[in-house]
């Protein structure tokens, strides 16, 4: 008798559950509304006021089939600026199918992909193109076309990549803050590849992991993602020229204790330069701090870029970054990350200081703080020195 | 340089002329020859005995055939009964099977039938031993008495799995065969009377169903086998053959010319194989479509040429001769070099294999004689006229554009190509050797669907052991028969094996037979006269035809013993064979040491046999193909760059297989001499055209390279696509062997043309970048080209990091039992408490479940998340489990998941997944005291749930709100735990821990949990409501679970960090 009951029971907790969970749509996504404050006038004229409204949409959709083998994902973004009609914008995130063939699955659309360990900088991460007027962290990505195949076997995972279309990157305006001295005008961008944007890019990674190390290696052959710039003809704009390149990329991390070291390197081929660049570091925490639930982590990373003049500039060539972060571990997630970044060439400064905490059930707060500083003429970070800001995002989720 | 091609050039213009002017003698003497060789044809015959897959020098075979010489050939059927009432002992099924054991008889060539009926069953009645049919009339037996004797026969070691499933559910019947091997249609014919008592069988009996397996339907199906495909592949490939060339070469006249040319290849080949006497088995049947494939491409280029040189005017005459001049060389050097790979298959181990080469070999050289005389003859007799366009064809130009590209990016090609198939070589080593050999034929096949059905409830795969006695009559020596004991119980033990006959059962039985059925004497007989005298009793009253000649040799100096494996592969096999070997080494004397033999030892070794064989033939053909190419480009460094782009191939299909499929059966080293012969085709096409535009045109290294791809690109495409085509067919054989081979060859012929295209010209270029550089500085173009070597070290540096670790990479679960932890007498009792608890909470294989979180403070405002953990068991207790946490809610978090591989002592393996950024993080678990997503759960409260992450220690019996428990105190063994002990309460009717105190570092109470809404899911116990109250804080976390779901089907696969970035 017993048996027969949680027979039925099972049987009842089967369908119910998946009549439940799959087959529908899965509706959620977030509407917020945030302010910049920059404290500073602005450097360059035309840039805009020192207070900079904005509303944000990201409408989510997910759905899987009664099977668990077919999905299909979808995110929108969207952006009203009140000042940088460059920051005004919308995106596709994600709009993709995928097919899990157990040990193997397609996916085939528009969709975003990570790779990388590191905090202050991320090197291998070359699938998609950087959102740049969304975050200077370059961690907000654009939506990248793809028909992605991922082998996984014991001893490892094989991921292939055909990239069809290629994003530009996304860049303030003339009026925007953030900017550069001469503006960037990226409806002209130029290709060395006569295909353009229609460049065919391939990417190929492996990775593993054995024990405490975690590993991965990639390939990836198409279009720079990191445009270099080009003076315009006029003299009063530069524009984004993307070149063709050829890296390989390494990126590791050995896991040991309350350690975390990391790694990520690359070597990249492309006309204007062959060049090499690392980054490394270690994070380290420390858990429930003075006998309560909070936990700190101390971060510490350098990165080195080989790369010359002629090729996509960066600034972080010889860079040290050092930051700390709190998780309180508390109901409402809250979590303060301060650090700063010093380019041990020129000096300059960078600091950065990200709050945040859940209010309620849906209401989510963020709050940033960048700032510059020892930036002289001719280094990297000059054209933003008056760009300090201080950040207020309000996310409600639904 | 240039004087002998001159000279060849010569000959072949004198030989086109010739073949123009006497172009009818020319058709008529090649249709003439090709029809008298034609002729052998009717000789050919498909082999049907399993043995030719063995050279008579094959180790195991020649065992094989002495232990066969020695006691009964191995031939079977063996008939399975399966009742639709599912009992072997009931009245029909035991009247079908009398009836079956009774006609079994009448097969041709039958020695000996085994059934339940005719079973000798003994027993004693005072001193006397009385043998008598197991079953006889047990269709008119009463239930009790069937019931008796099916009794007797699940308890008889000699029927139980071998002749009677264990449940008594089915039933079989085996019959030996013994051939005189005279004639083919001897197994024909016994396999035909076979089916026709099946057939009888099922239709006197519907409610039976019988399958027909064994040694003589595997011989024929090898042969029907091989007749099937030989009927639906050779059309098919004539169909896709004749498509595709008209397809490319647009023209009816060259497609006839073409196919007769094919035609008369594949016609001598075969011919000729009947003249020879060979036997066809299933793969050297695949050699007529093998050759139709390499036929067609010698006459592709040759008329290919021809249009080009018509295109651009020439007279029809001319323009054969032209075509003729242009290709003679190429088209003799590849088709040398194949004959010397398909010769090299001489080398393997295997004859099927002999004669795939050497029939393919006679088949080439035909198809370069009828392409070089009968086809001019006949496209000179019949109209031809490509049409005539004034522009480059989209092809050209294609080629003309990669050409451009290959030139402009030789490094970049070089690193990148190169790496590719350097990441795709490391895989070689993961490649593991494996076949089952019922599975070489697909599910089309009869034999394969019948034996899919036995297998299911019987061993098919026996392993015999001839085990020599001391001396003559030694067999009834209680030493020896004590040894035999040992070893059959060994076997018994043994991972697959289903079933062991061995004499020292029928000794044990005697012996208590002869003890007036006293179970006490259910034992080795202790005196040697006496078990002589029991086997002589026992043998003088077996009837004809079930005697004990099959198990004990003449002498009475040896025994057979048959262990029987179940549904095993080669592997498997591999592992008994070893174990069974170190076994007998260390516990049985030197005088008892016997080897194991039969078809199944045969068969697992034959692939890495096979191996060792063809890596000398390999090796053999590789350096004849490098020296036909330095004789032919008259170039010793081309000849050895050569070998670059023809290796490179197959190693990048080794490569791709090893991570496609990973296994591979024994066809896999002929593909390797195979694909050689092939594949080195385009290097020659390329590098013979590059010769030439260098040593007439005196262009540069980049020149050369676009005349090349310019004059060749297009038929290496063609080629390509035919070959690979034509190997294909291949895939739609119902035999396994073929099938790989097809897939393989194709794959490298795919992969040599991306090389030959990128990756040869690109070497070619860098070779010869002197010269590069100076036209590049000539003429002033953009000069990228200097190298920087830091990316291709780069590059290598992380292959050899990649090859490294994948040859690094750790053995995962070695399999230990638990043993009861503990010293004193309480610490033993609360560890086999906890033990209890635990394993009555185990093998439920996967789980998945929701559940709420509330979390509480100390004003008692809550907040709620929601969660779905899935689980994986890993049933080895020292491996912990996998399990995957995924939030629900609230909606900021929505999407993030904890993955974790539980160990025991070592902290778990952890990686996070943050939707927003996509990312995957591995995450430090020392943090194992920390809280839980905010709640008062610690990280170590929900992933250390493994019995031996603690130790134990009873307390006391106490009663718990009305349950009795055992209180166990258990001190976490693991490190950075938040606890020093925890006390918990398991109650003692379902074994479930009801109640847990844990105590911090200093020694205080911090945390009380209690556990309550147990339910049980058939037979696993699953609290539905955990509630954590911090006494501290005041704070407490409530967890109330929905319904779990256990068997949804999850594996290992579902718990890999990269499976994370597909859950939102």
């Amino acid at each position: 008798m017993n048996r027969m009951k949680a027979i039925a029971l099972l049987l009842t907790a089967a369908v119910t559950n998946s009549a439940a969970q799959a087959g529908e749509w899965d509706i959620t996504g977030f509407i917020g509304a945030d302010a910049r404050v920059f404290w500073e006038d602005a450097r360059f004229a035309g840039q805009d006021d020192d207070v900079n409204l904005a509303a944000v949409f990201q409408p989510e959709a997910y759905w899987r089939s009664a099977d668990g083998k077919h999905r299909l994902s979808f995110v929108g973004f969207a952006r009203a600026d009140s000042e940088d009609s460059e920051r005004s914008h919308a995106d596709i995130r994600q709009a993709y199918w995928s097919f899990d063939g157990r040990g193997w699955d397609i996916n085939v659309g528009i969709n975003k992909v990570f790779w990388g360990v590191a905090e202050s900088r991320h090197l291998v991460d070359v699938i998609n193109q950087t959102d740049l007027v969304e975050d200077i962290d370059q961690e907000d990505k654009l939506g990248q076309p793809m028909v992605n195949f991922n082998l996984q076997r014991d001893f490892g995972r094989f991921e292939f990549f055909v990239l069809p279309g290629f994003r530009e990157r996304t860049f303030a305006g003339a009026d925007g803050r953030l900017r550069p001295a001469l503006p960037i005008d990226d409806s002209n961008a130029i290709y060395e590849s006569g295909d353009e944007e229609n460049h065919v890019d391939f990417a190929l990674r492996y990775s593993h992991y054995i024990g405490d190390l975690d590993i991965g290696v990639h390939l990836f052959d198409g279009t720079s993602r990191e445009p270099r710039f080009l003076l315009a003809a006029s003299g009063d704009s530069l524009l984004p020229f993307y070149e063709q390149m050829t890296q390989v990329g390494i990126d590791l991390q050995y896991t040991r204790e309350a350690w975390l070291w990391k790694l990520e390197a690359i070597s990249r081929n492309a006309n204007s330069d062959d060049f090499a660049a690392v980054v490394g570091g270690v994070e380290y925490s420390f858990y429930g701090i003075g006998g309560g639930s909070a936990d700190l982590g101390i971060l510490l990373e350098y990165s080195h870029d080989g790369r010359s003049a002629d090729a996509a500039p960066t600034n972080q060539d010889n860079d040290l970054f050092a930051g700390t972060r709190l998780a309180l571990n508390d109901a409402q997630d809250t979590s303060v990350l301060a650090g700063f970044a010093v380019d041990l060439d020129t000096d300059e400064l960078f600091f950065n200081v990200e709050a945040e905490r859940r209010f309620g059930d849906s209401l989510f707060a963020e709050l940033r703080l960048r700032a510059f500083a020892n930036s002289g003429p001719g280094d990297a970070g000059y054209s933003f020195v008056k760009d300090d800001y201080v950040q207020l995002s309000l996310n409600w989720y639904y | 340089m240039g004087k002998s091609f001159k000279s060849i050039d010569r000959l072949a213009e004198g030989l086109a002329r010739l073949v123009i002017r006497f172009r009818w003698t020319v058709v008529i003497v090649a249709i003439l020859s090709a029809v008298t060789i034609a002729s052998g044809g009717r000789f050919l015959e498909f082999a049907n005995n399993y043995r030719v897959f063995f050279s008579d020098e094959n180790p195991e075979l020649v065992a094989f055939e002495d232990l066969q010489a020695t006691y009964t050939k191995n031939d079977n059927f063996f008939f399975v009964l399966e009742p639709a009432d599912g009992d072997a002992f009931a009245t029909g099924t035991l009247a079908a099977v009398e009836q079956l054991t009774e006609a079994a008889w009448q097969i041709p060539y039958a020695i000996r039938v085994d059934s339940i009926s005719n079973f000798q069953h003994t027993y004693g009645i005072g001193d006397d031993l009385i043998v008598e049919d197991l079953f006889s009339g047990g269709a008119s037996m009463g239930l009790a008495e069937r019931q008796r004797r099916g009794d007797i026969a699940l308890a008889e070691p000699l029927l139980r799995h071998q002749l009677v499933s264990e449940d008594g559910a089915v039933t079989a019947v085996n019959v030996t065969l013994q051939y005189p091997e005279k004639d083919l249609t001897e197994v024909p014919q016994a396999v035909s009377a076979a089916r026709e008592l099946r057939e009888q069988i099922e239709s006197d009996f519907p409610d039976v169903d019988v399958s027909l397996t064994g040694v003589s339907a595997l011989n024929n199906a090898f042969a029907e086998t091989g007749q099937a495909d030989l009927g639906t592949l050779v059309p098919v490939m004539f169909g896709v053959i004749l498509l595709l060339t008209l397809l490319i070469l647009r023209s009816v006249t060259a497609t006839l010319a073409t196919l007769a040319v094919i035609l008369f290849s594949m016609m001598v080949g075969m011919g000729w194989a009947g003249f020879v006497g060979i036997k066809l088995t299933p793969i050297s049947g695949s050699a007529p479509i093998i050759i139709l494939t390499l036929a067609i491409a010698d006459s592709i280029h040759i008329l290919m040429s021809m249009r080009t040189v018509m295109r651009e005017g020439v007279a029809k005459d001319d323009a054969l001769v032209e075509a003729l001049r242009l290709n003679f060389m190429p088209v003799t050097i590849t088709s040398l070099t194949t004959i010397v790979g398909f010769l090299a298959l001489n080398f393997s181990d295997s004859p099927p294999f002999w004669h795939l080469g050497n029939i393919t070999a006679v088949g080439i050289l035909a198809a370069w004689a009828y392409s070089i005389t009968l086809l001019p003859a006949l496209i000179r007799i019949l109209p031809f006229h490509p049409k005539q366009t004034a522009t480059a064809s989209i092809g050209e130009r294609a080629m003309d554009r990669l050409a451009d590209f290959v030139i402009a990016n030789p490094r970049r090609l070089l690193v990148s190509v190169g790496a590719g198939v350097l990441i795709l070589v490391a895989f070689i080593p993961t490649i593991q050797l494996n076949d089952q050999w019922t599975q070489y034929f697909d599910e089309r096949v009869e034999f394969r669907t019948e034996t899919d059905k036995a297998v299911e409830h019987f061993g098919l795969y026996p392993i015999e052991f001839s085990v020599p006695a001391r001396d003559s009559g030694g067999v009834s020596d209680p030493d020896y028969l004590a040894y035999l004991e040992d070893f059959t119980d060994f076997l018994r033990t043994q991972n697959g094996v289903t079933h062991v006959y061995s004499l020292s059962d029928i000794m044990k039985r005697l012996n208590r037979n002869l003890h007036a059925d006293d179970e006490s004497y259910y034992r080795i007989p202790e005196d040697r006269n006496l078990a002589a005298q029991y086997l002589l009793l026992y043998e003088l009253s077996l009837p004809y035809g079930l005697d004990l000649n099959d198990r004990i040799n003449i002498d009475k100096s040896a025994t057979r013993v048959t262990a029987t494996l179940g549904n095993v592969d080669s592997i498997v096999t591999r592992e008994f064979l070893t174990a069974t070997k170190t076994w007998m080494e260390t516990n049985v004397p030197p005088w008892m040491q016997a080897s194991p033999t039969s078809a199944q030892v045969m068969f697992t070794y034959i692939a890495g046999r096979n191996i060792d064989n063809m890596l000398m033939g390999t090796v053999i053909a590789i350096v004849a193909i490098a020296l036909i190419l330095m004789a032919a480009l008259q170039s010793f460094r081309l000849g050895l760059l050569s070998l670059v782009p023809n290796g490179l191939p197959i190693l990048a299909t080794f490569g791709t297989w090893a991570l496609l499929f990973g296994k591979v059966g024994f066809s896999v080293a002929t593909v390797a001499s195979i694909s050689l012969g092939i594949v080195v085709d385009d290097t020659v096409h390329l590098l013979s055209k590059y010769v030439r535009a260098r040593d007439e045109r005196g262009g540069s290294a980049a020149d050369a390279i676009r005349y090349a791809f310019r004059s060749v690109g297009m038929a290496l495409v063609v080629n390509t696509v035919i070959l690979s085509l034509g190997f294909m067919v291949l895939l739609t054989s119902s035999f396994k062997v073929n099938v790989d081979m097809g897939l393989l060859t194709a794959m490298a012929i795919v992969f040599a043309l991306v090389l030959d295209f990128l990756f040869l010209p690109a070497l070619l270029l860098l070779m010869d970048k002197n010269e590069l550089h100076e036209k590049i500085q000539g003429e002033n173009t953009v000069s990228q080209s200097i190298q920087k070597p830091a990316t291709s070290v780069a590059g290598v540096a992380m292959l050899a990091v990649l090859a490294s670790a994948l040859i690094a990479s750790p053995d995962f679960a070695n399999g230990q039992e638990t043993e009861v932890r503990g010293e004193t007498e309480t610490e033993q009792r609360g560890f086999e408490v906890a033990a209890r608890s635990d394993r009555s909470d185990r093998g439920f294989g996967d789980s998945a479940v929701e559940l709420e979180m509330i979390l509480r403070n100390a004003a008692g405002k809550e907040s709620r998340r929601t969660l779905q953990i899935t689980t994986l068991e890993v049933a080895d207790e020292s491996v912990g489990d996998k399990s995957l946490v995924v939030f629900d809610n609230p909606n900021d978090i929505k999407g993030t998941a904890l993955l974790s591989h539980a160990n025991i002592l070592d902290p778990d393996d952890q990686w996070l997944f943050l939707p927003a950024l996509k990312r995957v993080k591995r995450i430090s678990s020392a943090n194992k005291s920390g809280p839980f997503v905010g709640s008062e759960f610690a990280f170590e409260d929900f992933t250390s749930l493994e019995l031996n992450k603690y130790d134990y220690n009873w307390l006391r019996e106490e009663d718990l709100d009305g349950l009795a428990t055992d209180v166990v105190e258990r001190t976490p063994r693991y490190e950075s735990s938040g606890y020093t002990r925890q006390v918990s309460w398991v109650d003692r009717d379902i074994f479930q821990v009801r109640k847990v105190d844990f105590y911090d570092r200093r020694g205080d109470l911090l945390k009380t949990l209690t556990l309550s809404d147990y339910r049980e899911y058939d037979g696993v116990w699953r609290s539905h409501s955990f509630e954590m109250v911090n006494h501290k804080t005041g704070k407490s976390t409530a967890m109330l679970y929905g319904d779990y779901e256990f068997g949804v089907g999850l594996e290992d696969g579902d718990f890999v960090k990269g499976r994370l970035t597909r859950l939102r």
